[in-house]
């Protein structure tokens, strides 16, 4: 396929692949901008060992949610399924939003509300173990000490797009 | 042929007169090194530059502003693609290739830095399909075996990612890559594509089972209609690495169960492994059907014994070590003889070794109770020795008759 025709093409095709990336990246970027910002309270996974490569891994207490909390009929979600998850914000807790209800279809959100979606990690007896997508936090190479020093409780800032989108905007000491 | 070869041997051939020094000059000349030598070095020689792109970017990447970031990655990108079209349009269409490839993998690592910069985490294999879509619309774009291999890796390790991460068959990274992937190797009609597309297949099989919890033995069923595609292409030539890759596929599992499933060993799995008997058996055997009718209308009805190899009779549930160490015999024997019978050597040789291989796992592995050992390695000697004096004759009537054995299409 020579000449001008595979030229159009491959123009075509580095185009789609820019636009892909500067897709992510702008909605990425909206979503911190135009979202609803929340806070999240969550801990490295393994606390001895914080630093895997340039990125720390992160279970959020919303991660694990008791069965109780599962609003549909029927059994709890199998491993793989998407689930919503409604937040509240608590008074008590300095404005921490905290799991209020697990669904499988998206419910409505009112103020001091929000909905994360997530997919099920597994799930046995009463417990079901989700995954955000904000469970991984890129870290530059020299800021893996200091935050190794405050490895332990934080506090993770979500922005919550309008349209769903979230993003784990930065993390900030827990109390 | 090598160079090597046609340069030692041509003198000879010059010292008896058969051929003229400026002939073998000329014979040489078609087997030049510098062509081949020089096509690898574009290759290395991009990878490396590649790497140090990366490993630059890598280390300077925190300084930069995000906008900027971004932008360099494309501009990279770009740029990679671009300089791999001017090559291959002025000539240069290894090198050419070679930063095609580059832009490619420049892609691969701007989804990666792109979610490094947003703290992105995948849900699903998507960024990975994108990733391997963009390697096949190359891959048309360049006709180029090189992007046929990043593309087939990209789709097949999509699924293992899927799979592995996620707990997930990806459907689409399954069927974008089986209509892509498939489309090319159908215009091209190339076999060393159509091996790496059987492979990653067999591969996406096997997860596809794995990750549902599903009765392995159910991996048989697209691998086998994958082998009864084999039966139903034309161009055997080109298309046989389907059927070739299949059965050394089942050829393993067969070893495996010979080598793991002595006595009690198979009681443990079986329940694992075997799905209930009837509608496992009633697509096997409709696959069988259709395969033969196949080989039948191309008069290759004797290749019917592959079959053999298929682990249905793993629902004997019991010997099943002794069972599959005489199917690999007799498969290897089967090869032997269409390699004789063909006079093809490559055929002959991986006989050779198949019944090595089976001979030996026999002897180490196996006590047996409904055949003494050594009354089992007599029977497989007076076999070969039987097979080999048949195919003789056989081979001396040929002569006789004037005909040559030059069926190589199997």
């Amino acid at each position: 396929m020579p000449g001008k025709y595979r030229l159009k093409l491959l123009i075509a095709l580095i185009a789609a692949q820019a636009l892909f990336l500067v897709g992510i990246a702008s909605s990425s970027y909206a979503a911190g901008r135009l979202g609803q910002e929340i806070r999240i309270r969550t801990a490295p996974v393994d606390p001895r060992d914080v630093m895997y490569g340039d990125y720390i891994v992160l279970s959020y207490d919303i991660s694990r949610l008791d069965k109780s909390l599962w609003r549909e009929g029927g059994d709890i979600p199998k491993r793989g399924e998407t689930v919503y998850v409604l937040l509240k914000q608590s008074a008590a807790n300095g404005g921490i939003y905290e799991a209020a209800g697990a669904f499988r279809s998206k419910p409505a959100a009112g103020s001091g509300e929000a909905v994360l979606k997530g997919r099920v990690d597994y799930s046995f007896d009463n417990r079901i173990r989700v995954r955000y997508g904000l469970e991984k936090y890129y870290v530059a190479e020299h800021q893996g000490k200091e935050l190794e020093k405050k490895a332990g409780a934080m506090i993770a800032v979500v922005a919550v797009a309008p349209w769903g989108q979230t993003v784990l905007e930065r993390l900030e000491e827990g109390r | 042929m090598s160079r090597h070869f046609v340069q030692t041997e041509g003198r000879r051939w010059v010292e008896q007169g058969i051929i003229t020094p400026e002939q073998h000059q000329q014979i040489m000349e078609l087997y030049g090194e510098k062509k081949r030598a020089a096509g690898l070095l574009p290759l290395l020689g991009g990878l490396l530059v590649g790497l140090g792109i990366l490993s630059f970017t890598a280390a300077n990447w925190q300084g930069m502003p995000q906008l900027m970031r971004l932008l360099l990655l494309i501009a990279v990108m770009a740029g990679c693609y671009g300089a791999g079209e001017a090559l291959s349009k002025k000539g240069h269409s290894k090198t050419g290739i070679a930063f095609i490839g580059l832009g490619l993998l420049s892609f691969g690592a701007g989804i990666v830095l792109t979610a490094q910069m947003f703290h992105l985490e995948a849900y699903d294999a998507t960024s990975w399909i994108v990733w391997g879509c963009a390697g096949l619309l190359s891959t048309f774009l360049y006709r180029s075996r090189f992007l046929f291999t990043i593309s087939a890796a990209l789709f097949t390790a999509a699924q293992l990612y899927s799979v592995t991460e996620f707990h997930q068959f990806s459907y689409a990274a399954f069927a974008i890559g089986l209509v892509g992937l498939g489309g090319y190797v159908w215009r091209r009609q190339d076999s060393y594509q159509v091996w790496q597309f059987s492979l990653s297949f067999i591969a996406q099989s096997v997860m596809l089972v794995a990750v549902h919890d599903w009765k392995f033995l159910w991996t048989a069923v697209p691998v086998m209609a994958l082998y009864t595609l084999g039966d139903a292409l034309p161009n055997r030539k080109a298309f046989h690495p389907l059927q070739t890759a299949v059965l050394a596929a089942v050829f393993l599992f067969d070893w495996f169960v010979v080598l793991f499933m002595g006595k009690g060993d198979f009681l443990a799995v079986r329940h694992d492994w075997l799905p209930a008997a009837a509608p496992f058996l009633a697509v096997m055997a409709l696959l069988l059907l259709a395969s033969v009718v196949l080989k039948l209308r191309s008069g290759r009805g004797i290749t019917a014994i592959e079959w053999l190899l298929v682990p249905v009779l793993l629902y004997v549930g019991h010997a099943v070590d002794a069972i599959y160490v005489i199917v690999l015999f007799v498969f290897s024997l089967y090869v032997l003889w269409r390699g004789y019978a063909e006079e093809w050597r490559l055929k002959i040789n991986l006989g050779t070794v198949l019944f090595l291989i089976g001979t030996m796992t026999a002897y180490g592995k196996l006590t047996w109770d409904f055949m003494d050992k050594s009354l089992f390695f007599v029977v497989g000697g007076a076999l070969l020795l039987a097979v080999g004096w048949l195919l003789n004759r056989r081979k001396r009537e040929f002569f006789r008759n004037g005909k040559e054995g030059t069926d190589h299409a199997r």
